[in-house]
């Protein structure tokens, strides 16, 4: 991809999602997101067939970078209570932000994307350090179904919490996942 | 597969372990279970509808069996081992249905019942809970980490085809669940 390919694509991505910081995308046309950004129709189309396509791709780039960045906090953090709750306020804001994306009927991709990230990413933590996990021999099936569990277990927590037109408190928010997550995932290595 | 439940649905799922659920034909469908078209179109516009309809049904009859078994056994810790087991059991015997929901839609079905059976549980032992006097929103993020959890879990036992253990997967399950829920002490 050349420099001007690169900066056209952070155009629509980001005409895309400021779009999507105020409401839903799914009705908007991609001739609207190609007057905003002065090109054509055919050039958005690479990015996309439908504005709700490039939505979901822009925020997984997101979704992968806040991923990366975490990754950064927990390798230079000892407390992995003080690195969860970095992690989950990040997660949330990012949530918050696109508010109306994520409470919107076709967000369920979406929420698939952040739950399969968050599990991914658990899922290192555990096989790196398993000597916090509760169990007298855990195979790597079992060490699936404790990450896999704790990433949806997030992730439903916090669409309830979006539900709520109210939500407003993301460290309360992060406090009652916290009181769900059990206490072995809070503790450092045995 | 229960007797009453209705022939069109018997049909539905019989039909998932030939072929994809999403390929099944409400025609495929009449002709299994002896009916018409427009008798299967009472139950679901798309096979997908139809499988959400009998696997809520199912689960609905393992909570009608989990209610008598409670009924001559108090003991909690049990209880819940054996819903896990049952779920397990269920999720082994529909596995062609469940493997074919790509979009985690037919999952949802048993995470709706498993959080409405956890609300309920929730509301009756408030001194477990973690905090004091918490709003309906709170009570509802709670049930709803360990409902979407578990199904997870049960979801990741089913594709791992290492299934044979059910007493294992169940210890694995309560180990991912907030251990005050079940802290019979409180």
């Amino acid at each position: 991809m050349t420099n001007s390919d690169e900066a056209t694509r952070l155009s629509i991505f980001t005409t895309v999602l400021e779009h999507a910081r105020l409401a839903p995308v799914d009705d908007v046309p991609l001739e609207e997101i190609a007057a905003r950004v002065d090109t054509s129709v055919d050039e958005v189309r690479r990015y996309g067939a439908s504005t709700h396509e490039i939505l979901h791709i822009a925020i997984a780039d997101m979704l992968t970078a806040l991923a990366d960045a975490h990754e950064i906090i927990v390798a230079s953090d000892d407390s992995p209570i003080a690195a969860g709750v970095d992690a989950e306020v990040a997660i949330l804001s990012h949530v918050v932000e696109f508010a109306p994306v994520y409470r919107a009927e076709s967000s369920r991709a979406l929420w698939r994307t952040l739950t399969q990230l968050l599990r991914e990413h658990l899922l290192g933590h555990l096989r790196a350090d398993p000597s916090s996990i509760p169990l007298s021999s855990a195979n790597d099936r079992d060490v699936q179904m404790l990450a896999a569990f704790n990433a949806a277990g997030t992730t439903a927590a916090m669409e309830v919490w979006l539900q709520n037109e109210n939500s407003r408190d993301i460290e309360e928010a992060v406090g009652v996942i916290f009181a769900s997550t059990p206490q072995w995932w809070l503790t450092p290595g045995r | 597969m229960p007797e009453r439940l209705h022939p069109v649905k018997k049909s539905v799922l019989a039909l998932a372990r030939e072929i994809p659920l999403h390929e099944v034909t409400h025609l495929q469908i009449a002709e299994r279970a002896g009916v018409e078209i427009s008798e299967v179109l009472e139950h679901g516009a798309t096979s997908i509808e139809i499988a959400e309809a009998a696997l809520d049904e199912l689960l609905a009859y393992i909570e009608e069996e989990l209610a008598v078994i409670s009924a001559n056994n108090t003991n909690e810790f049990s209880l819940v081992a054996e819903s896990h087991r049952m779920l397990l059991e269920h999720a082994l015997d529909q596995a062609p249905v469940y493997l074919s929901s790509t979009d985690g839609r037919l999952w949802r079905v048993m995470t709706s019942r498993v959080d409405a059976l956890l609300e309920r549980r929730i509301e009756f032992h408030p001194a477990r809970l973690p905090f004091t006097n918490p709003s309906n929103l709170e009570k509802r993020m709670l049930a709803a980490y360990t409902a979407a959890g578990t199904v997870a879990a049960i979801e990741t036992w089913l594709r791992s085809g290492d299934t044979d253990d059910l007493d294992d997967a169940v210890t694995v399950i309560f180990a991912g669940a907030p251990e005050w829920l079940f802290d019979a002490t409180r």
